[in-house]
């Protein structure tokens, strides 16, 4: 806990210093906004989907990007030998953008129901699927920041695999059956349409629970994994 | 308290550390010296957990480091590295000190030993300013206060007195000199300054060809340099030699000779002669 308070402290102390950057960011989401309201398809459920973006793709690549700029500025090595695990300062950096994400991603649904008629945009079930869509991509976000531990460029990369995200979220086009079961945030987005037609069931809850459970269980052993045998080599800070 | 066991480690195929074996106990410094390369930063990192060697062992308070979890091993162990930079600028100097005080589980209101380093390296005025407006010296003091205020079992420095003023350098000896004394704390120290080995009560390792060995000043003392004046052609000359005074002498002989004195080397002449002595 004192571990996400530090952390929060920490990152609303920069927002403030490095505030433009936040703005270009929330102009950036409102832009892809315009491009998902105006495509083929129900607004309402491709609005949900890509709010449910936002979230995922704050939890994917904040982790990553603060490791990367930690490396860059020189202070990741001071924070590895301090008394938290990698793993505790990982998940707390995660937290702390979840929740600046979560406003982010408020912000854009009230702006979108300013554009759009539907009844759904608004319920408090979503906020489960949102928590269990993130914490199956918050095994992804682990397995990018071990590679980008010892691979400061990958983050760069971490935005690529975002926007593909953004694809599979079903916000820009339809997902294709197969693909559905495969990952967190197309199944959470299937999911809510069921949830919306009142057709979901204990079994779709269930398999929601396992595929976002396997992502995280998967991602954090891999981590474990990387981080050790990254012990190995000299590390480039 | 910490005992470095055979450590061997390999970067592809060259071999950096060969075998590397010394100890510390508390209440002692130990200062690393070694020429650029030579293995201090790697032996550092190993100490630290943040490399795994090849072979050896690691023991802290009898326990294999790697048996312990960072907690446990960073709530005793504190650094300050060189090659890391040690404090966030866009935050304040107290806002520094409170991020890694909620780190490492303690606290930074009311904390005595942290207002007594504080005010012992002369930062009570600039903690409210950004980091950024800082000099390197200051980050340097922040840094080190940071490194302290956990009261650490035990403390590794990688150049801690890099880019202070005399008068800082000469209250961070003070501070080390005496927090080793009352905390009995361990400290394993690097640095290029021979000013700073001179004032320290350290023990001297040098790390040399990827092993480690005690240097000991009075071995070098006893090395016969003789400083021979004599007058050549109306000139008065100067000449270092090496050797026995019988030879020298004997060298000299036909010449008229003022005086024959044994030279006394400098710590840093002896300690760079002890670096360079295979090289």
């Amino acid at each position: 806990m004192k571990l996400i308070r530090a952390e929060f402290k920490k990152t609303l102390t920069e927002a403030v210093s490095y505030y433009p950057d936040y703005i270009v960011a929330l102009i950036t989401d409102l832009l892809l906004l315009a491009i998902v309201i105006n495509t083929d398809g129900d607004s309402g459920q491709k609005v949900f989907s890509y709010v449910l973006w936002i979230l995922a793709e704050g939890v994917l690549s904040e982790a990553s990007m603060c490791i990367s700029t930690e490396k860059q500025l020189g202070t990741l090595q001071n924070l590895m030998i301090k008394p938290c695990s990698i793993v505790g300062i990982i998940t707390a950096k995660t937290l702390v953008w979840f929740t600046i994400n979560f406003i982010k991603a408020i912000i854009t649904a009230l702006i979108a129901s300013f554009f759009i008629k539907t009844e759904n945009l608004f319920r408090i079930e979503y906020i489960y699927v949102g928590i269990l869509v993130c914490v199956g991509i918050m095994g992804l976000s682990y397995i990018l920041s071990a590679i980008t531990l010892i691979f400061t460029k990958v983050a760069s990369f971490v935005s690529i695999i975002g926007y593909l995200f953004l694809f599979l979220s079903g916000s820009i086009m339809k997902v294709p059956d197969y693909l559905i079961y495969t990952n967190p945030l197309s199944y959470g987005a299937h999911y809510v349409l069921q949830l919306v037609a009142g057709t979901n069931s204990f079994k779709d809850f269930t398999i929601f629970i396992l595929i976002s459970g396997s992502w995280l269980l998967i991602g954090y052993l891999l981590f474990g994994f990387i981080f050790k045998r990254s012990k190995q080599f000299k590390w480039t800070y | 308290m910490l005992e470095v066991c055979d450590i061997k480690k390999s970067f592809h195929s060259k071999q950096v550390l060969k075998g590397i074996t010394f100890s510390v106990s508390e209440g002692e410094i130990v200062c690393l010296l070694g020429n650029n390369g030579s293995g201090k930063t790697t032996t550092i990192n190993c100490i630290l957990k943040m490399l795994k060697a090849d072979k050896g062992v690691i023991c802290f308070d009898g326990k294999d480091i790697s048996k312990y979890n960072n907690k446990e091993y960073f709530s005793k162990v504190s650094a300050l590295l060189e090659s890391s930079v040690n404090v966030y600028d866009y935050l304040t100097g107290r806002q520094n000190i409170e991020y890694f005080a909620e780190l490492m589980g303690i606290s930074a209101k009311n904390n005595l030993k942290l207002e007594k380093y504080v005010s012992v390296l002369e930062m009570e005025q600039a903690l409210e300013q950004q980091v950024g407006e800082y000099s390197r010296g200051m980050q340097q003091k922040l840094a080190l206060i940071i490194a302290l205020m956990s009261s650490p079992k035990l403390l590794l420095l990688d150049e801690p007195t890099l880019g202070l003023d005399i008068k800082s350098k000469l209250s961070v000896i003070h501070t080390l000199n005496e927090i080793v004394k009352e905390e009995k704390m361990a400290v394993i120290l690097t640095t290029h300054q021979m000013d700073v080995v001179q004032k320290l009560d350290a023990r001297i390792l040098i790390l040399k060809d990827g092993k480690v060995s005690n240097f000991d000043v009075k071995n070098y003392e006893s090395t016969e340099n003789y400083i021979v004046s004599y007058v050549e052609d109306n000139i008065v000359k100067n000449e270092t030699v090496e050797g026995m005074f019988k030879d020298i002498y004997a060298r000299y002989f036909n010449k008229e000779i003022i005086e024959i004195k044994r030279k006394v080397l400098e710590i840093e002449e002896i300690i760079k002669e002890a670096l360079d002595e295979t090289d």
